[in-house]
């Protein structure tokens, strides 16, 4: 292939087009965010010989997302699985101890105290764990002398380090709290879908446990764990309090290999730890606090609470406006919201092969430019031939179709997710914002427009010989206004002032590093809505040269025609209704 | 074995198939690091079917959750990057069905006529990419996305540097011709 003639010109217009900087993979994060999919990568199970049903996975998603929740509380899920099975009917005698009332005894517990004895994952030794389901709090000594302590309430999440004599203080966000802090039950319900149809049986008999009188259950065949180990023993009731008193556990991988080999007891008491220090933890150990202030944390809450009252129930409309020698409407985009269930559909307005410059007149005068003419439009647009996408939640699944120019519908594709993974409206006016590593600030344009600015901000950093620049994001709330994000500034630069390390770049080829960027968008307008809220009626975005009043290079802008007290069409939020399809795969 | 973040030298020299057997055995130190080597390749691969730099990383980052999933059905371990992207491609795509993309491809490829002559000429450019194959698109993503070496792009679309020259050539070719027709001169 013959190259084409001194073409650094277009290697440049290219790269800076598209180029851009990838932040470094995080294992870890990934690893917290597809706990399932990883612990099937590790374990030595065949994969897929037992896969969870898509709900359960939800679940495990969940509660794994405590550290405390995994292995180690292998104790716990045990009960679960054998109050779970008997809950719905499993094989236990009735005229031993009735299940219910295990449950009931449990759900009523102020404090469960859970020690552990034997080997774990290697380590011989005691753990011990803490749940105060009034309290809210969880708390973890590992058998390798590592404590955690979440006080669910405050948000804040102690991690003592014992190598390093080491306390870090982090922010815990609602949903990294495992479920079964609220009551043991919760975990029950949540494990007995995971596992039911594995066939296991309890086997129920009278016996002794240290000399007392107890119930005690066997599980056969072993519980498999989501496809990772199996779990076997054997588990204590006392009868009288109908309160679980002891267990014996073992958790093997499918080479035989014990991971846990464990006697567990459990005990009820009133009070439980009120601070890491109560778990064993020295005074005197360092603290490093990560928590985020009090102030940030309330604007936080705010914005969130204006977020969700704003967006439980709508119609929208956004149309998207390009331009091309004068400007047109590219796409128009409508979501109705209800709750949970959620559903956003993109109608092109165009053809592919059909001429702007042609046929934007004719396509102007159909659109209109009020929520009724578009919604018209859209109905139309629904019936006859042209490109358009449906996304339905109904709260527990996502459904995706499409139709294409020829008019012929693609298969709907169906998939599981624990929340709505995102929704327009709050992605324009209410984007996420993360509680770590973020701050107010104040500049000259939040005090200039009556906004609060929330800064934050992440390093520069070199992986595998690529540069990746200290980023910024400024985001502008407008508090008389709902909290709305007014604008949103997100930079990046080489020499960023936020660098800790200000020689970072310096054995770095200059070829290698880009230029600073700034993008910015900004909902230029407002409205009220009947309900009280505010929402955004215009948006622009675009990118700006510099801090300077460098005017801002617009493309595209988006105008929302919102309805507040919605009547929904019939179905709307009916999966199996989809247009173009006769039932969801 | 290193398992630090990086893919330090020291992780480089070992071999790719004997990292893909060990994660096939359960070592996540293994898939760490496959993960990274192709992490930005992935996204890369997202990118060119998306548009959206936030969603290409999530594509990649499912496309990880996935590859966990089936890595044992993988056949061929030299073939790990091009399986990989395979089930990149269709995350991606599976991903456009289900999210607005700001610069949709769709969108872009109904522009035929000319841009005015004061559009940005980098719209020019972007017009001109998502007007070629999906093919070309991802060969030029890919290289210029985050300037990924011909031999990283060669592991992952699973043909030789010669034909990733080619491809690119061609797909400059086109780019150049495109920009040239709608009043951007050389330069």
């Amino acid at each position: 292939m013959k190259p084409l003639k001194d073409d650094k010109w277009l290697d440049k217009l290219i790269s800076d087009t598209i180029s851009t900087e990838i932040e470094p993979f995080d294992f870890d994060k990934w690893k917290q965010k597809y706990p399932e999919e990883f612990q099937t990568l590790v374990s030595p199970v065949r994969q897929g010989a037992h896969a969870p049903s898509a709900r359960g996975q939800n679940i495990w998603k969940i509660i794994m997302k405590s550290r405390i929740t995994q292995l180690t509380t292998a104790a716990v899920i045990i009960i679960a699985v054998i109050i779970g099975i008997n809950q719905f009917g499993g094989p236990v005698d009735i005229t031993t101890i009735a299940f219910a009332d295990i449950t009931e005894a449990m759900n009523n517990v102020p404090w469960m105290h859970i020690v552990r004895r034997g080997v774990e994952r290697g380590l011989t030794g005691v753990g011990e764990q803490w749940f105060g389901f009034e309290t809210k709090i969880e708390a973890e000594k590992d058998f390798d002398g590592e404590v955690e302590f979440w006080n669910v309430k405050e948000h804040k999440r102690y991690k003592y380090d014992p190598e390093t004599r080491t306390i870090t203080i982090i922010y815990a966000y609602a949903d990294d709290v495992p479920s079964f802090t609220s009551s043991p039950v919760s975990l029950l319900e949540g494990m007995l879908k995971m596992v039911k149809e594995q066939g296991t049986e309890i086997i129920t008999k009278n016996g002794k446990y240290n000399g007392q009188d107890v119930q005690i259950q066997e599980i056969s065949p072993p519980v498999m764990l989501q496809g990772k180990v199996y779990c076997t023993g054997c588990l204590y009731v006392e009868p009288e309090s109908k309160l679980l008193c002891a267990a014996q556990l073992k958790i093997i991988d499918a080479k035989g290999n014990t991971v846990v080999d464990c006697e567990v007891t459990f005990d009820y008491p009133k009070t439980g730890p009120a601070d890491i220090y109560d778990l064993g933890v020295p005074r005197d150990a360092r603290i490093i606090d990560k928590m985020p202030k009090e102030d940030y944390l309330a604007i936080l809450d705010k914005y969130r609470e204006c977020r969700d009252k704003a967006t439980s129930e709508y119609v929208a409309i956004i149309t998207h406006t390009l331009k091309y020698k004068e400007f047109f409407v590219s796409k128009v985009e409508v979501e109705y919201k209800s709750g949970p269930n959620y559903r956003f559909e993109q109608h092109f307005v165009f053809n592919a092969g059909e001429s702007i410059e042609k046929s934007w007149p004719k396509h102007k005068k159909q659109l209109g430019d009020s929520y009724e003419s578009l919604m018209a439009w859209l109905q139309r647009h629904y019936v006859n031939m042209g490109r358009f996408t449906i996304a339905l939640y109904d709260g527990e699944y996502t459904y995706s179709v499409g139709r294409g120019n020829s008019g012929i519908w693609d298969k709907v594709k169906k998939r599981s997710f624990s929340s709505m993974p995102w929704i327009n409206l709050q992605q324009l006016a209410w984007p996420s914002i993360g509680v770590t590593e973020g701050h107010i600030i104040e500049d000259d344009y939040a005090r200039e427009n009556n906004l609060i600015c929330i800064e934050r901000s992440w390093q520069g950093r070199i992986s595998d010989g690529k540069v990746s620049l200290p980023g910024r994001c400024h985001y502008y709330l407008d508090p008389e206004k709902d909290f709305i994000c007014r604008r949103k500034v997100t930079e990046r630069r080489p020499d960023a002032q936020w660098q800790k390390d200000k020689d970072w770049l310096k054995d770095v080829e200059p070829e290698k590093i880009r230029d600073r960027s700034i993008y910015v968008e900004e909902i230029t307008e407002v409205i009220q809505a009947p309900n009280g809220c505010w929402y955004p009626r215009m948006i622009a975005e675009g990118i700006r040269k510099d801090y300077q009043d460098v005017p801002l290079k617009v493309s595209p802008t988006k105008t929302v025609y919102i309805r507040t007290n919605p009547e929904f069409p019939e179905d709307i939020f009916n999966a199996d209704k989809l247009s173009g399809c006769s039932e969801p795969n | 074995m290193p398992v630090s973040g990086d893919d330090s030298p020291a992780v480089t020299e070992i071999s790719e198939k004997s990292l893909v057997e060990a994660a096939m055995n359960g070592k996540q130190e293994s898939f760490r690091i496959l993960c990274q080597r192709y992490y930005a390749s992935m996204v890369a691969v997202a990118y060119s079917v998306l548009a959206d730099s936030h969603l290409a990383e999530d594509a990649a980052q499912e496309t990880f959750a996935r590859a966990c999933c089936n890595l044992r059905n993988l056949k061929r371990k030299d073939k790990f990057p091009g399986w990989l992207a395979g089930i990149c491609r269709n995350v991606a795509k599976d991903m456009l069905h289900t999210r607005s993309m700001q610069f949709n491809t769709n969108d872009m490829s109904m522009v035929e006529d000319k841009p005015q002559n004061d559009c940005c000429i980098n719209e020019a450019v972007w017009q001109a990419i998502n007007k070629l194959s999906d093919s070309a698109r991802e060969v030029v993503v890919l290289r210029y996305y985050n300037g990924l070496s011909y031999e990283k792009i060669s592991a992952v679309l699973g043909i030789s540097k010669g034909s990733i020259n080619g491809r690119l050539t061609r797909a400059k070719r086109k780019i150049a011709k495109y920009l040239r027709h709608n009043g951007f001169p050389r330069e």
